[in-house]
């Protein structure tokens, strides 16, 4: 009896336990088929829970550390002395981290030559006062720059009721100016960029900014993004003096900036709901250091209230600022950085704080000014007679609009020897592109000028009238629509002209997105009988018709910008936002789509031609267009692909940095960026209509990308979160369209190659799409977008699941051990190395 | 193996930013100047117990008066708070000044490499702006400072 009770125990037991070993093994393969060769399941050697533990710490941080847990796997990696494969990865970036977190031994603040990050002041204070205050400024602004700031921005602040006196009126400083006050700036300035890492040719920024102080529910709505006043100043913050206002702020106001007084007791509470919707909203907290610096008792007031900040935001959408009455307040960025761990913000946020989220604020804000603002621009100017002045300016990224005092030409030798094609010691704000000047300028890069001219003449003409027809609709999503289409449009113009620069000069020059929005605004012909020097619509030189199209953009500017402004927050959050980079770049992908196909609803042939341009860029074959002008479609690939992707799209720069940056990535490696294409064509020539299979694809084109640039040859060995540490890095580039220009730079004789290969393909969504299709995609995206966190999440539980089962699976399946050990190994090294890196 | 582990930083002292005292007013920066002036800021800032704590290491390694360089050295634990200490500093013997860290290393060694390209680069940039009234005695004095920065000690 008793032994029959024993035997039966006995079974059970034994049932139980092979009932674990299946869940064990069906767990297993199913964390094996989601991550593609999941190294972490199956790699059962040297402290796996350690690492395991690690490398979810790794994953789960990722949104919002990215730089600590890259410097986190730098110092595991150092640890377990794989230091010498983390150059893997071929970004700077990860390059310049291995050598910052390297070894204690080494140099701990300068940066190797990483993404040159320039650093900002955005708060220079500026007052409407007699001279006497023209020369503080000048002071500040000469020590800003010898610090090695690449950027400031004049603030103005104004209380009550904004009148028409209040439009900017603050004149940019130019160099001659600043050198009166400092006769050997050049040398100073040199030697602190060089320490700092700013590449020396960096031209010197300078913006303005409005600060309106909102009290009262008139004050707040008087925010919004319809206000011309606002509009003629580049930033634009609003200071909240109470509870109402600051709610008002952070939920629904338009502004770039929350500027909060720290120095004096607030009035009003941070609640965090609010500062979370105002994060969501991109808008951007300042701190200002100035206080802490001066005075004893406002130290102890800023510390206090700017560490609930600090708090409630986790460290994120902070930026800082001196707003230093005098010289004497001013710090240099790093100096600055480390004031900031006072407050409880970490190096690596204060640092992104001075740079990084600077730069962010700046080209959204720039990017949104001149959907509208061109207008009033290129009326000041002549249309025939740009100079070259405008040319490399518009190459830049964001803005070389405060540059019109040529502050930047001059700065070094060197500097000024790269804009020797241009003649830009003239200042001159940059304008409407001027096609023929630049043309006559531009040295001869191989390029073929005439095709160029032909094409771009076809290309003001057309949209005119193919613009005009969608414009009129009184959709959002037509607008939407034809604002993409434009912007592809002035992708072309731009970069075709830029290309020229591009090559010319200092690797530096970033692509202007305004310069696109200009280019967008010059292609829509919307009739806006206020503007007077609109001249006709189809005139045949093209700086005209740019002209007259920036015209047309202004009536429409409110809506189109929304539409813009809503494609764009449809499109950042799921780039910059916590969630997975993966998602984020299907999303993206698939927005890159649905813009190549609103494009072809506009269809000039050059349209063809800049979504031809952008597909090598982005992810290939999508954005291909069969009934291009193949002769100059050519040409212009040939030149600087990636170049034209930054511009595509302004309000999607980020996702064609992303898709850049996937560019990059691959293009580290020649033989697998030839083999990329190659993927998208398999992967497009299906059809378009599969959005939703597209983007999937997309995904898997991402996987393959990271595969075949880490390791070469795995093919499956890559699990998803490799992507995903890959598109971390990318997630970090996206808006810092500098970097990825100066990386491409590098990149664009490698990409043309893949270029030429993927000017063939179809465009098999050649067909005409609506904006229904277009909001379809967008949703698709979303979906897409939705469908790959779950995903993501199951894959990062399963993983964290399969590190916790490997003690199991390694005892009672050592078989499997055996099965999977060699390619795993590999991928968890490549693994580990690109999660280092 | 050295279980202590230091910082050292390497600065320069930006006299006057605002420009509003004459060049000869300019006050001659000395170890026991700039000593004093940053000992000062820690107690403001941070306190008995902070002076006291980032004392132990705390030195002032080096101090070039012609060049404006200056080498600091401080505990592996503090270096961040005696650096934000050194920011907070506003004046030297009532001139008004910036500290601007130049580099930050983990050992000396580093930092006399890296102090001394400094000290270079910033030399010729006082050559520049001095021009004709460079005295024999100034670059004599330079390159005692230069070969200072190589005997520099732990």
């Amino acid at each position: 009896m008793q032994r029959s009770a024993c035997i039966i125990l006995l079974l059970l037991f034994l049932c139980t336990l092979f009932g674990i070993i299946s869940l064990c093994h069906c767990y297993s393969d199913s964390w094996n088929s989601m991550l593609l060769g999941s190294s972490s399941v199956s790699n059962p050697v040297v402290a796996p829970k350690m690492r395991s533990i690690r490398m979810k710490r790794l994953l789960q941080d990722r949104h919002d550390e990215n730089h600590n847990t890259e410097r986190e796997g730098q110092e595991i990696c150092n640890n377990q002395n794989l230091a010498g494969s983390i150059s893997e990865t071929g970004t700077a970036i990860s390059e310049a981290r291995t050598t910052n977190s390297a070894g204690n031994e080494q140099h701990q603040i300068h940066p190797t030559p990483r993404s040159p990050m320039g650093f900002f002041d955005l708060s220079v204070p500026y007052t409407d006062l007699p001279p006497p205050d023209r020369s503080t400024r000048t002071k500040l602004v000469t020590k800003a720059l010898e610090l090695g700031y690449s950027g400031v921005a004049y603030n103005r602040t104004i209380k009550g009721v904004m009148s028409d006196r209040d439009r900017c009126s603050i004149p940019l400083l130019t160099l001659p100016s600043l050198l009166k006050h400092s006769p050997h700036l050049t040398s100073s300035v040199g030697f602190h960029r060089h320490l700092l890492g700013v590449p020396r040719a960096t031209p010197f920024r300078q913006y303005t900014r409005l600060t309106v102080c909102a009290e009262t529910l008139a004050q707040a709505q008087a925010l919004n993004s319809g206000n011309p006043i606002l509009k003629t100043y580049d930033l634009v913050a609003v200071k909240p003096m109470n509870q109402f206002a600051f709610d008002q702020a952070c939920e629904k106001l338009e502004v770039d900036i929350i500027a909060i007084d720290f120095s004096e007791k607030l009035s009003f509470r941070l609640k965090q709901p609010l500062v979370k919707a105002a994060i969501e909203r991109k808008v951007y907290f300042e701190i200002t250091y100035a206080g802490l610096i001066a005075d004893v008792q406002t130290r102890r007031q800023i510390i206090t209230n700017a560490k609930l900040l600090v708090d409630w935001t986790r460290g994120r959408n902070i930026i800082i600022s001196s707003a230093a009455p005098t010289a004497n307040e001013f710090r240099g960025p790093y100096d600055v950085a480390n004031l900031m761990s006072l407050l409880g913000l970490s190096m690596e946020r204060a640092k992104a704080a001075i740079s990084r989220n600077c730069r962010t604020l700046i080209s959204n804000a720039v990017r949104k000014k001149h959907y509208y603002k061109e207008a009033i621009r290129v009326e000041v100017l002549p249309s025939g007679e740009e100079s070259d002045g405008n040319k490399p300016s518009s190459s830049d990224s964001f803005n070389w609009d405060p540059i019109s005092s040529g502050e930047g030409d001059l700065l070094l030798d060197d500097l000024a020897k790269a804009f020797s094609n241009s003649s830009t010691k003239a200042t001159k704000m940059v304008k409407a592109i001027d096609f023929a000047s630049v043309i006559d300028s531009m040295p001869s890069l191989g390029f073929q000028v005439n095709d160029l001219i032909a094409g771009t003449n076809v290309v003001v003409s057309q949209p005119l009238a193919t613009q005009k027809n969608i414009v009129s609709a009184p959709q959002l999503n037509v607008q939407s629509v034809a604002t993409d289409g434009v912007q592809e449009q002035s992708v072309l113009c731009d970069t075709m002209l830029e290309r020229q620069r591009f090559k010319s000069e200092n690797p530096q020059k970033l692509y202007s997105s305004s310069d696109t929005t200009k280019a967008v605004n010059d292609v829509i012909p919307i009739e806006d009988p206020s503007i007077t020097t609109r001249a006709e619509p189809n005139s045949p030189d093209e700086t005209d018709g740019i002209a007259t199209d920036i015209h047309g953009v202004q009536s429409q500017k409110s809506a189109i910008a929304n539409a813009v402004n809503d494609v764009m927050e449809i499109e950042v959050p799921t780039t910059t936002g916590a969630e997975p980079t993966n998602s984020a770049e299907s999303m993206g992908i698939t927005k890159e789509i649905h813009d190549v196909q609103s494009l072809k609803s506009v269809t000039a042939k050059t349209f063809k031609d800049a979504m031809e341009i952008e597909a090598p860029t982005t992810t290939g074959a999508e954005t291909k267009n069969p009934d291009g002008i193949d002769g100059v479609t050519t040409e212009i690939l040939n030149v600087s692909t990636t170049n034209c992707e930054l511009n595509v799209v302004p309000s999607q720069v980020n996702l064609t940095y992303h898709a850049l940056d996937i560019g990059l990535s691959v293009a580290c490696n020649p033989d697998s960026e030839v083999q990329v294409p190659t993927n998208y064509q398999d992967t497009d020539i299906p059809g378009p209509h599969n959005e939703e299979a597209d983007s999937i694809k997309n995904n898997d084109i991402q996987s393959d990308l990271v595969d075949e640039v880490l390791t070469g040859k795995e093919k499956k060995s890559l699990p998803l979160d490799s992507a995903l540490d890959k598109s971390i890095l990318e997630v970090d580039e996206l808006t810092e369209p500098g970097d990825d220009v100066v990386v491409l730079a590098n990149q664009v004789p490698v990409l043309d190659s893949s270029d030429e290969m993927t000017a063939t393909d179809d465009y098999s969504v050649a067909n005409h799409e609506t904006a229904e299709v277009i909001m379809h995609e967008q949703e698709h995206g979303k979906a897409d977008v939705e469908l790959s966190y779950p995903a993501l999440v199951q894959s990062e539980s399963g993983k964290s699941k399969a590190k916790r089962k490997k003690p199991h699976q390694v005892t009672f399946l050592p078989l499997k051990r055996l099965l999977h050990a060699t390619p795993f190994k590999k991928a968890r090294k490549s693994k580990r190395r690109h999660k280092m890196a | 193996m050295v279980g202590f582990k230091n910082r050292y930083m390497t600065l320069e002292v930006i006299l006057d930013p605002n420009i509003e005292l004459a060049k000869k007013d300019h006050v001659i920066i000395t170890t026991y100047n700039v000593t004093k002036a940053i000992k000062d800021s820690i107690l403001v800032n941070f306190g008995e117990c902070g002076l006291a704590s980032s004392l132990g290491s705390f030195q002032v390694k080096y101090v070039n008066w012609i060049t404006r360089l200056c080498i600091i050295r401080a505990s592996r634990e503090d270096h961040q708070k005696v650096w934000s200490a050194i920011t907070m500093v506003r004046s030297i013997a009532g001139c008004p000044v910036i500290f601007n860290l130049l580099d930050l290393t983990g050992s000396i060694r580093a930092c006399k490499i890296a102090a001394f390209k400094c000290d270079e680069l910033k030399f010729e940039q006082y050559k520049l702006v001095v021009r004709s009234n460079l005295s024999a005695q100034d670059t004599q004095k330079m390159q005692f400072y230069l070969h200072k920065i190589k005997c520099l000690e732990h």
